[in-house]
């Protein structure tokens, strides 16, 4: 007698296969293969069974790990005995300026209470902002009526809601209750009990150790809905739950990251019609969906390995990944890397925006990670420096093996810039390849014969108030510089666009004179004429570009641009490298255009 | 003078769906040839589309049909289901006549099917009636 040969297949048919395969061997009967046939209907529920019981058995065991399970109820409960606790949405927040104006002699105190609304709106969607606590302003006594006095209120995203349970028996075990919304940002959640205020207690807390069975305190777990629960003690740790307790819990439900980039509020307070915000601190940011299945994979494990403490430039990652929502990509580095020993360098890319506020970085440095790094490590928030890369291609193909046209093929790749922006650049240390370009370039049509890109690298030049934020730029990279005084009178391998000075009727820029040294022109009937040949120095080994003119430039930013020795661009530790779609060019030359072929210089155009 | 020994062996074997002991071998009662075709089409003329998981298009819509008017349209639409199921899903059979008659006493229809198996040369007949239940 044969065996069934397979036992791995899972489809009904491939099953039903292995009995036949099986049947043909017996002799006994011969009507296996015939629908209508006794043994056939018996085969069929023999591959039913089987295919049910290998299906069930494969889900359970997929399930079973963190690594394969699918069902974010099961990822959870396995996270949980790692002492992960997933993050919630988290609301998009930022700080207001509310000004007041004293109406009387009278009128010393104003106070905004928690719950205040700032309304804004993004496109179409009304938005809600509120605080979270209360802010109390006082006019001196002395202070003339009609003088105005400012306050600064941090707001955030979504709608406050109170829910209302009752004890229904003395507990002796934990009590838990459900909330009745999923999009709950768990830090808001406020619990009081009777009137008391409860302490939360996430696993990471120490204080979990020190819980006797008197301690007001609650825990907070995602539950198999994907909603959270409250959970209070059982009497042997935290303070259990009595029959007609009275429990209150208030917490912000809110839109995550719609929240994100909004930047006008208005505020309406009761009995304060004086009430205007007059200027905010910047676009909100730190909205953010809740953690993903994902990211719950990934950082699950590394928290646990962390143990809550940031000692290694791993745990610093997990770390400010489970507790700061709004990270798009960040880069931990010691500081003895950059000739700062004793300091540990943090450098991270917000989704909502290019860089972190002061607000939020000094949030995350007191609230985040003091708490649990190493006393004698200083850390160092610093912005990300984004290079954008201009690219020029020029792709050959074959107009025989065209289905579209050649603009369509041009929008082609000019759309796989895009996709290189998020699948092989964007993120930190992300270098760019040409080859890798190249490669996506070739299978996006069939009729590519060939593609070659010429890249350059530009970065935006910021100024506050006539000074410039910062005075070196750091590129990086070798930049092209085959001999001294190289293409001195064409304005070198640097120029920038124009921009207005302080004081300055015509435009200025910048460009480079082939010996390291960067030129200020001034435009005029589109000639340069030079101000300053020595306003700064350019280094074409390291990248490094150097202001020393004090040239009070009255735009706040404009674009410097280089090109860099290699097609290959090097992302190091606090660089970010992004593909400037609209100022990149994309051209399509057919293979049969040998005219246009030999005078397009393939290798550089200057 | 060579002699021939013609051996009467089964072509086609079946045990048999109401699962009756042979009191001798006390093994699974089993059907042979025309009686294990019987048996097949009698389950496949009782089996509808969709009935079989994986397999929905195993079957036919007798029961349907049995609950439309009693007219030759109506035997016409049955014959030609009754055709068709097994043409489809009963190779071993050459069809060589449908015949089915109103059973109007007793609300059902007749059925009777005269066919030869593909290796054997005597003609089969297969009786049943259609009746609808509700």
């Amino acid at each position: 007698m044969a065996d069934p040969a397979v036992i791995a297949n899972l489809d009904f048919d491939t099953v039903k296969d292995d009995l036949v395969t099986h049947f043909k061997s017996r002799p006994e009967f011969s009507d296996y293969e015939f629908t209508g046939s006794s043994l056939n209907l018996l085969m069929d529920i023999l591959s039913y069974n089987t295919h049910y019981y290998s299906l069930a058995s494969n889900f359970l065991l997929n399930e079973s790990f963190l690594d394969s399970a699918l069902l974010r109820k099961n990822v959870v409960s396995k996270a949980k005995s790692l002492n992960y606790v997933p993050r919630s949405i988290s609301a998009s927040s930022t700080t207001v300026t509310v000004t007041f104006t004293k109406q009387s002699s009278s009128d010393n105190l104003v106070i905004i209470p928690a719950g205040t609304a700032f309304i804004s709106a993004v496109g179409n969607v009304s938005l809600t902002f509120y605080t979270k606590q209360d802010y109390v302003l006082q006019f001196d006594s002395l202070t003339a009526v009609g003088a105005t006095k400012s306050i600064d209120v941090q707001i955030f995203e979504g709608s406050w809601s109170t829910q209302r349970y009752v004890g229904d028996k003395n507990y002796t075990d934990f009590a838990s209750y459900e909330l009745p919304k999923n999009n709950i940002d768990t830090s808001t959640l406020t619990v009081a009990v009777n009137g008391t205020r409860y302490q939360k207690i996430l696993p990471e807390d120490e204080t979990l150790f020190e819980a006797k069975s008197n301690t007001r305190c609650y825990f907070v777990e995602e539950n198999r809905n994907g909603g959270y629960n409250i959970i209070f003690g059982n009497g042997i740790v935290g303070k259990p739950i009595q029959a007609n307790d009275e429990i209150l819990v208030s917490c912000l439900s809110t839109s995550g990251e719609v929240g994100n980039g909004v930047s006008k509020f208005s505020v309406s307070l009761a009995g304060r019609a004086d009430a205007t915000v007059t200027s905010v601190s910047g676009p909100s940011t730190g909205g953010s969906a809740k953690e993903t299945i994902q990211s719950i994979k990934d950082n699950a494990p590394k928290w646990f390995q962390a143990q809550y403490r940031a000692v290694t430039v791993n745990d610093y990652e997990a770390f400010l990944k489970k507790k700061f929502a709004d990270i798009q990509s960040i880069s931990v580095y010691g500081g003895e890397d950059v000739g700062f020993p004793g300091k540990v360098f943090i450098c991270i890319k917000p989704k909502s925006a290019d860089k972190l506020s002061n607000a939020t970085k000094e949030i995350i440095k007191k609230e985040v990670i003091k708490e649990s790094n190493v006393v004698t490590v200083r850390p160092e928030i610093v912005d990300p420096k984004i290079f954008k890369l201009r690219l020029d291609s020029v792709v050959v193909y074959d107009k025989t093996r065209l289905d579209s046209s050649r603009e369509i093929l041009k929008t082609k790749v000019s759309n796989l810039f895009d996709y290189v922006n998020k699948n092989y650049v964007g993120t930190f240390m992300s270098s760019f390849r040409e080859s890798n370009l190249s490669y996506e370039i070739k299978n996006l049509d069939q009729s590519i014969i060939s593609s070659n890109t010429r890249v350059k690298m530009s970065t935006d030049v910021t100024s506050t108030n006539f000074y410039l934020d910062t005075y070196e730029y750091q590129f990086n990279n070798k930049l092209y510089h085959p001999s001294d005084g190289f293409l001195s009178n064409k304005g070198g391998i640097l120029y920038s666009t124009l921009f207005y000075r302080e004081g300055q009727t015509v435009q200025s820029g910048f460009d480079e004179d082939g010996y390291g040294n960067i030129r200020l022109y001034d435009y005029i009937d589109n000639n340069k004429v030079y101000v300053n040949t020595k306003a700064g120095r350019i280094n074409y080994e390291t990248g490094q570009v150097d202001f020393l003119y004090e040239f009070r430039p009255r735009d706040s930013v404009f674009t410097l641009i280089v090109i860099p020795d290699s097609v290959d661009i090097i992302a190091t530790q606090d660089m970010i490298l992004e593909i400037d779609s609209a100022n990149s060019s994309v051209e399509a030359v057919e293979i049969d255009e040998t005219d246009i072929l030999k005078n397009i210089n393939l290798s550089r155009t200057f | 003078m060579v002699q021939h020994t013609f051996e009467n062996k089964n072509v086609y074997k079946d045990f048999d769906l109401s699962f009756s002991r042979n009191p001798l071998t006390n093994d699974i009662g089993k059907k042979t040839d025309a009686n294990a075709i019987n048996q097949s089409m009698k389950m496949l003329l009782s089996t509808s589309f969709y009935e079989r998981p994986f397999r929905p298009q195993v079957g036919s819509n007798l029961r349907r049909i049995l609950f439309e008017p009693a007219d030759p349209i109506t035997i016409q639409d049955l014959r030609a289901s009754i055709e068709s199921l097994i043409l489809n899903y009963e190779p071993r059979v050459q069809i060589l006549d449908i015949k089915i008659n109103d059973n109007a006493e007793n609300n059902a229809y007749d059925l009777t099917i005269e066919y030869s198996l593909v290796n054997l040369v005597q003609t089969q007949t297969f009786k049943t009636t259609l009746r609808r239940l509700r």
